[in-house]
């Protein structure tokens, strides 16, 4: 059992305990007799992962590439924001463009690189705005622009 | 802006409809046995055979593209589905999960990496005979193999199912709750690193499907933020549970391109192929056995399958020497396996509510938003919906075929699809996908949240298969379990009315019995390991 394994149980374990005191103090009635039995159960397996991680019987935790998925996530993020006020299609093909050009191979230079990925974004997103616009009818986020 | 809804209007429906009381005189559903030929003509109109063939398309190209999952696949179609009515969606959506786990063979074999999960034992083999230039004969195996052990599943799919659907009439809320926990204990102890790992993601899963209004009080609970006003969209949850993990996954394969080497294809005559498969007979006919049987096991799926059925045909061939170093029998009898559990997968779903693989547990949430509640009234009220669907399985083992064994032929091309692109596409077709269920931005944020919730805690042992069908069969477990209070406070009791009768006790026996197996599996496994380092 690595440091990284028995963090990730203990936190989950504070999850679990968390979601327990909010189905026993969130409210009162019916309506949470359900949510406090699955509760209790959550607590009860989460004790259970955490005592087995102490008795060093648990997995390994495998480690997260952060330098690999933190642009993407940057990138997610600023995706999400920016859906509502530039519109689907602008911000898409921006995501597109940014997730292409930043995880692309290399192996060509940058201007190629550029060029190259702009222009199967443009194409992505004109069978995009083809399937779901026009051919489906699906109604996208709207913003400034489309 | 929050959501009004956590489902779709028809989703809401089968939601309500499904909190039945047991009916005095149902009636049978199982007929002669030869219902589905009633429907056949129901498959083969124009616009259903469009739908089947673009369906088997998309199937194989994406389960030949490494890194995107047959159940991934499904999640990320089933928003396209409400455009379409209730048989066409889930024709897609059935040939869809059919070809894309025979596509990923064409990736096994060409490029030593699995397109599915269900392909990891085709690899061994499978790669081998491309190593020795074999591999347009390896292609041919794994296809004619593939469709011969996915019609015999779709027959035993066809036959079993009424049957058990009859059986499924005589069950009242007590147990249809047992039988929900029963789902979530089955499919908690598969795909994570440890049981109780498995188990915490369903009951976690469990106690998400509760945020919202309470089905049958109207009370809001757990809505800390307005995006969870209208508790956690099923749909939504599956995409982000499903695709998201697969979009980091491909950002690390986009660094990783140019190592793999694309093997080229031979000439090889389809007919001596043919003719080989079916010598091979006993490679088949464990391999679908084998495949029928773990499909009908609820939770395990095309994985466990491909592997137990490559190992018992190892086990008992005259040269197991030969295996792993390019057997056809290997590619023979993994794929016969992985296909042939595609139909029995879902028997238990079709009848039960409880899926027999992961894709199936994601192709339950395509049956429930168009108002589909899976059991008996599959076969009444909604028979046509369901043999034409059931239908179309069969034929998209055809298709899959004839289209498989001519798209492999450019499987170069399709695996050419550089990562970077597919992890940026996957991306905005998970957002448009998530959006267009209900028009939400509170969808869209739920379902990236808990996609990069799900990549982190795939790190430490957790998967996604638990949690979504805990949210999936929530809301059937919290209904009927109030639903059976109330009987209980008129009748005998909680304790007598949920923990008495016969079926109640094979249930919780069930239950009990799925856990401890699967505890003593995985030590037996972790002692093995253990051993062996």
């Amino acid at each position: 059992m690595n440091a990284r394994a028995l963090l990730g149980e203990l936190l989950t374990l504070a999850l679990v305990s968390g979601l327990c005191a909010a189905a026993w103090l969130g409210g009162e009635g019916e309506a949470y007799l359900f949510p406090r039995l699955i509760s209790v159960a959550m607590l009860a397996i989460a004790l259970g992962v955490a005592a087995s991680a102490m008795l060093r019987r648990g997995g390994v935790a495998e480690a997260i590439d952060w330098p690999l998925i933190a642009p993407a996530l940057l990138i997610g993020a600023v995706y999400l924001a920016a859906l509502e006020w530039l519109g689907f299609y602008t911000s898409s093909a921006l995501a597109f463009f940014a997730i292409g050009l930043l995880y692309g191979g290399g192996g060509e230079r940058r201007a190629a690189a550029v060029a190259r990925c702009a222009l199967i974004t443009l194409a992505f997103v004109v069978v995009l705005y083809l399937v779901f616009s026009l051919g489906l009818r699906v109604q996208t986020p709207r913003g400034w622009l489309i | 802006m929050p959501s009004a809804t956590s489902m779709p209007a028809a989703a809401g429906a089968s939601r309500r409809k499904h909190t039945r009381v047991p009916m005095q005189h149902p009636p049978r559903v199982s007929g002669d046995g030869m219902e589905f030929v009633e429907y056949l003509p129901a498959v083969l109109s124009g616009g259903n055979l469009l739908i089947l063939f673009g369906g088997t398309f998309i199937g194989l190209v994406l389960g030949a593209m490494p890194g995107l999952s047959p159940t991934m696949a499904v999640a990320l179609l089933i928003p396209f589905t409400f455009h379409m009515s209730s048989a066409a969606g889930l024709i897609l959506l059935g040939a869809v999960y059919t070809a894309s786990v025979a596509g990923g063979a064409i990736s096994a074999i060409l490029v030593n990496i699995p397109g599915a999960p269900a392909n990891i034992a085709t690899v061994l083999d499978g790669h081998a005979l491309a190593v020795q230039g074999r591999a347009a004969e390896a292609l041919h195996y794994c296809f004619i193999s593939s469709f011969i052990g996915g019609v015999l599943g779709v027959l035993v799919l066809i036959f079993f199912t009424p049957a058990l659907a009859d059986f499924a009439l005589r069950f009242g809320p007590s147990e249809l709750f047992w039988i929900a926990i029963f789902g979530v204990t089955v499919i908690g102890t598969i795909g994570s690193s440890s049981v109780l790992k498995g188990l915490l993601s369903g009951a976690f899963g469990l106690w998400l499907s509760t945020i919202g209004y309470s089905p049958v009080l109207g009370v809001s609970r757990f809505a800390v933020s307005d995006h969870l006003t209208g508790g956690i969209n099923i749909v939504a949850a599956l995409i982000g549970l499903f695709a998201i993990p697969q979009v980091f996954t491909l950002l690390r394969l986009s660094r990783r391109r140019g190592e793999d080497r694309l093997f080229g294809l031979e000439a090889h005559s389809l007919l001596h192929s043919f003719a080989y498969n079916l010598r091979r007979w006993g490679a088949l006919g464990i391999g679908s056995l084998i495949g029928i049987v773990v499909g009908i096991i609820p939770g395990a799926g095309g994985q466990i399958a491909g592997l137990v059925a490559y190992d018992q045909t190892r086990k008992l061939s005259r040269e197991p020497e030969r295996f792993g170093k390019g057997h056809p029998d290997g590619v023979i009898a993994a794929e016969s396996a992985n296909n042939a559990m595609v139909g029995p997968s879902l028997v238990p779903l079709l009848t039960l509510g409880i899926p027999g693989s992961p894709t199936a547990a994601v192709l339950l949430g395509g049956l429930l938003i168009h108002g589909l509640f899976p059991g008996p009234d599959l076969f009444t009220l909604h028979a046509e919906v369901t043999w034409t669907f059931i239908n179309s399985l069969l034929l998209a083992q055809l298709l899959m075929l004839g289209m498989g064994l001519y798209l492999s032929r450019y499987g170069k091309w399709i695996m050419r699809v550089p990562s970077n692109f597919m992890a940026a596409a996957v991306t905005v077709l998970a957002v448009i996908g998530t959006y267009s269920i209900q028009n939400s931005y509170s969808d869209v944020l739920v379902m990236a949240a808990l996609g990069v919730a799900m990549f982190i805690a795939s790190k430490h042992g957790f998967s996604a298969a638990p949690i979504v069908l805990g949210i999936i069969l929530g809301p059937i477990a919290e209904d009927n379990f109030l639903q059976g209070q109330m009987i209980a406070d008129a009748t005998d009791g909680l304790f007598a009315y949920f923990f008495t009768g016969g079926a109640n006790l094979v249930l919780i026996a069930l239950c009990i019995i799925s856990v401890v197996y699967s505890v003593v599996i995985e030590r037996r496994s972790r002692r093995r390991r253990e051993a062996a380092a």
